[in-house]
């Protein structure tokens, strides 16, 4: 059982490393120095989409998406939309891999083989999802205490912003806010995970407003990412920096505190951690869908192939990081949307149509 | 190749660990599945190891979302900003 | 000359053909003793031997089954004036004579009312003047008896014999914590003797719910076990669970209380310590007022609190001797000093590896200065460094104290200041460990130093090969391992993850006592500790 408050850290931690990594250099290609204001639009599509979630889910509180939706569409279709989902989630792992391979390969070993970090951060998300979904939650508890702590260093950069960086507004009008909104909001729209784990929840009445409140937080880190780094750095170098929030961490520099000349590495670290606990809940997701979809009693002892089925995937699937990236926002993050936001006002729809609830 | 072997050998050890337990408790499902999940692994990796034409995921789901997502894009972007 | 050495070679040659193992010898099978069977005296049947009323079956008996045991003792002697005969056995080392002497024996043959029957009831009523008595219906009771220290007085006629608790052990008197030292504080620890040990609890929690429940473990060394708890504080579930737990025990020898510890721990196979061990009766004594239960063994000065948490566990008892304000200082750099002992290490071989671009350039340059001619790269270095230190300190604890000074010196200044100078080692690898090291002792749980310190060889390694990656990915690992284990139902992180604000006011501070209103989670079923208001002075008077 976990409580509704590492559920909302669970949520949020589902978007946050993708969103402070990657999403900016993805984001800023059309909307520019409006980079913000597509934060807004992301913010509040995510509000719907964990919206619709919540009260899907809460229609069926003691079970999975993955257990009712054959109750809901009839066998075949049910279990195909299962799948779908337990699809999404392994390609949402098979991204986290690749991603954070890519970042550590270009970033910092360039000369390692890409597998060596793919391997170990999947062994230690096999170990994880091994321990369940409590100790994952504690997990990501303990993390966020130490990850928000760093962001503070961010305030040293508030003398560099500049205002003139953000101007002019709405250059080509609204269009482009809401076309590059959509990569920041394919994360955001995590927030319907609790689809999957409403049933572990220990005080659900409390999923809607923390789903709301998680999507609240991450709108704070995306704001707190895309001002600095527009402010700072200016709209068209980010557009073309890989990793724009790594370029910002470099800036930073503590005279007063010459211990460490540079920071990146820490934050590199806490990095690693974030994006571990994120590939730990698509693994769970997706195993926990995996065995309830094949009504199985078990899902442990898939637990350590899946990983490696991860692995592979996530090598095969791109050609490079720039085919990674083109791909994460052009087709991963629109197709986030089908899972995480049509899926379940479709569901919702029809479940409130046919009148089927859960049991109590 | 020597990649090939190194693969074959995690899964012999997962095998070893986990399919006595599996057996023990009478879970055939869980071992079909299992035996099914490491199949479609070992697959995966061998071909990417050994250059063997496989089908990629990614580039299905490609197909299928990036003209919903270009005609989306084309109606919300000004026509100079159009690639 | 030569002539010589050429014969002692020869001989040297001729010895060494020799056979050098004795043909089988002849097994001589070891003589019986006259007339005393070597008997194995299993429990069970001793349990089916019942006293009988008949004295001189009786004392045949008991003189097989202790046969051959020169500190087994049997007088035979005349009760009083009816001149009954009787028997009294004991073992010699572990009674008091005194006792024996003018409470017993006295007082049977000398001042035996003459008008009284002798039997077991009268005897045991109105002469023998020995505070704890019981019945001993079978020779099972009588030689455990026996082997506690206490006496069995046989009587003629009686199918039971009567036990007196006439014991009097010679133990180590009550001294200062060799392990858990205290600037403020009370100095007593725990010593060898249970019953002591229970004494030095309940002078400090003078309440009836404090219950000490008995279990005897150990099919030889019959040793006492003590569970300690606070009715209406402890969890009863934890309570359940720990007896069934330590009832489940069932092996020879129950010598130190990690016999028990290793056989209820959760995770067995874990390097972390999942009780805390204590030779502070005080804090037991606080351990017991927040819930949680106490487990003494016989013969061990080592107390074993359950359950337990990471934070309780860099917990001192001194933190709570001291203002708050001071303990929280104290207590952070204790938490510094738990991190820097696994982390020192493996950050400066990740840093001069891999990132030196971290280092400010001035730090830089004296850190090539001092690495320049070291043959070693960074991470042998480091291993070889800390593997000399654990050698050092392995071998300060096992020699005698008057040559482990002498070692201390040897290491830390000949072979260092050496080791230095001839340019083996840089001299910031050596700061570096040697802080780790110190900072290992400032753990002030030594269970819980000594995990760590292990870990930090794989922490080296993973630094030497990926940098900080590698140390990331090792602290994940013992993260989720920490995260993952629970003790006794209380998850291992327990105020921190799953968070529980209330909790976190003993963990990130030490609240001051008047604020800490509120019992922790362990005794939580009844809610309210104190109700002290916030002390200051009187208010001041008005006009």
């Amino acid at each position: 059982m976990v409580s509704a408050f590492q559920v909302m850290l669970y949520q949020v931690t589902f978007g946050l490393p993708t969103i402070i990594l990657f999403v900016p250099a993805i984001a800023t290609m059309r909307a520019r120095q409006d980079l913000w204001l597509s934060v807004f639009v992301a913010t509040l599509i995510g509000f719907a989409a964990v919206f619709t979630a919540a009260k899907l889910a809460l229609r069926f509180p003691e079970e999975t998406v993955i257990q009712y939706t054959p109750r809901l569409l009839g066998k075949f279709f049910g279990k195909a939309v299962g799948f779908l989902y337990i699809f999404t989630f392994f390609l949402i792992g098979a991204i986290v891999l690749r991603s954070f391979g890519e970042l550590m390969t270009t970033a910092f070993f360039p000369e390692t083989p890409i597998i060596v970090f793919l391997g170990i951060l999947t062994l230690l998300a096999c170990y994880v999802v091994y321990l369940d979904l409590e100790v994952l939650c504690r997990l990501i508890t303990l993390w966020g205490v130490f990850g928000i702590s760093f962001f503070i260093i961010l305030a040293l950069l508030l003398k560099d912003i500049e205002i003139g960086r953000f101007l002019p507004l709405l250059e080509h009008g609204i269009g482009p806010v809401i076309a590059e909104a959509i990569a920041p909001a394919g994360c955001c729209v995590g927030a319907a995970l609790i689809l999957m784990v409403l049933p572990f929840m220990s005080d659900k009445h409390r999923a809607l407003r923390n789903g709301l409140l998680a999507v609240f937080i991450l709108f704070g880190f995306m704001m707190l990412v895309a001002v600095p780094i527009i402010g700072t750095l200016g709209a068209e170098s980010v557009s073309r920096y890989l990793f724009p929030y790594l370029t910002l961490y470099r800036r930073i520099h503590l005279v007063t505190l010459p211990v460490l000349e540079r920071q990146d590495p820490i934050i590199m670290g806490i990095w690693i951690g974030g994006l571990l606990w994120k590939l730990g809940i698509v693994m769970h997701a997706g195993l926990l869908g995996l065995g309830q979809w094949l009504g199985l009693r078990s899902y442990r002892p898939l637990i350590f192939p899946a990983g490696a089925f991860l692995v592979a995937l996530s090598i095969q699937g791109w050609e490079s990081v720039i085919d990674l990236f083109t791909s994460l926002g052009e087709v991963s993050a629109p197709f986030l949307f089908l899972p995480f936001m049509i899926l379940p006002a479709l569901l919702l729809l029809v479940a409130v149509a046919r009148g089927i609830r859960g049991k109590r | 190749m020597v990649y090939v072997f190194l693969v074959v050998l995690f899964y012999a050890v997962v095998s070893y660990f986990e399919v006595p337990r599996m057996l023990k408790h009478n879970m055939r499902r869980e071992f079909y599945t299992f035996i099914a999940v490491c199949i479609l692994g070992f697959v995966l990796a061998a071909g990417q190891i050994l250059d063997l034409p496989l089908p990629n995921v990614m580039k299905g789901i490609e197909t299928v979302v990036r003209p919903v997502y270009k005609a989306v894009e084309g109606l919300l972007l000004p026509p100079e900003l159009r690639p | 000359m030569r002539r010589r050495l050429a014969k002692k070679l020869k001989d040297l040659l001729v010895q060494s053909k020799k056979p050098k193992w004795p043909g089988k010898q002849p097994t001589v099978p070891p003589e019986p003793a006259p007339g005393v069977p070597d008997k194995v005296w299993e429990p069970a049947e001793l349990k089916r031997m019942p006293v009988s009323p008949d004295l001189t079956a009786n004392i045949r008996l008991i003189k097989e089954i202790m046969a051959r045991n020169t500190d087994f003792v049997l007088r035979e002697f005349a009760v009083g004036p009816q001149q009954v005969p009787a028997a009294l056995a004991y073992a010699s080392a572990l009674v008091e004579r005194v006792q024996l002497n003018s409470h017993i024996l006295k007082s049977l043959m000398l001042e035996y009312p003459p008008d009284l029957p002798v039997s077991l009831a009268p005897v045991r009523e109105q002469v023998v003047t020995v505070a704890e008595t019981e019945e001993l219906a079978d020779f099972w009771q009588v030689v455990a008896a026996l082997l506690a220290g206490k006496a069995a007085l046989f009587l003629p006629g009686e199918s039971r014999a009567l036990g007196l608790d006439v014991r009097g052990c010679e133990g180590r008197a009550i001294s200062e914590a060799e392990t858990e030292g205290v600037v403020r504080g009370p100095r007593d620890a725990f010593v060898e003797n249970i019953e002591q040990n229970v004494m030095l609890i309940r002078r400090r929690i003078k309440t009836p719910n404090l219950v000490m429940e008995k279990f005897v473990l150990g099919r030889l060394t019959q040793s006492a076990v003590v569970l300690g708890y606070i009715k209406g504080l402890a969890a009863p579930e934890l309570v359940r669970e720990v007896r069934e737990r330590v009832k489940r025990i069932d092996t020879d020898a129950v010598l130190e209380s990690n016999t028990i510890e290793e056989m209820i721990v959760d995770y067995p196979l874990s390097l972390f310590p999942q009780v805390i061990t204590t030779e502070r009766p005080d804090r037991a004594a606080a351990a017991l007022a927040e819930g949680r239960v106490v487990l003494i063994t016989d013969t061990t000065p080592f107390a074993v609190i359950l359950p337990v948490t990471l934070a309780s566990l860099l917990q001192s008892p001194e933190d709570f001797y001291h203002p708050a304000g001071i303990s929280t200082a104290i207590r952070w750099l204790r938490y510094l000093a738990f991190l820097a002992s696994v982390l020192a290490s493996p950050l400066y071989v990740a840093i001069t590896t891999f990132h030196q671009e971290m280092i400010p350039f001035k730090l830089l340059l004296s850190v090539a200065a001092a690495r320049e001619g070291v043959p070693l790269p960074a991470v042998m270095e480091a291993l070889v460094m800390e593997a000399v230190f654990e050698l050092l300190r392995e071998a300060g604890v096992r020699l005698p104290r008057p040559v482990g000074q002498a070692v201390s010196i040897v290491g830390a200044l000949v072979i260092g200041e050496a080791a230095v100078m001839a340019g083996a080692v840089s001299p910031l690898m050596v700061i570096v460990v040697a802080g780790a090291g110190i900072a290992s002792f400032a753990t002030p749980a030594y269970e819980l130093a000594i995990p760590m310190r292990l870990l930090r060889f794989p922490m080296i390694l993973l630094a030497g090969t990926l940098g900080l990656f590698g140390l990331t990915a090792g602290l994940l690992a013992i993260l989720i391992h920490l995260a993952g284990m629970r003790s006794f139902g209380i998850p291992y992180l327990a105020p921190l993850a799953p968070t529980k604000f209330s909790e976190l006011k003993d963990v990130f501070w030490r609240t001051p006592l008047w604020a800490m209103r509120t019992r922790p989670e362990t005794a939580k079923r009844d809610w309210y500790r104190q109700a002290v208001p916030k002390p200051g002075p009187p208010p001041e008077e008005k006009g």
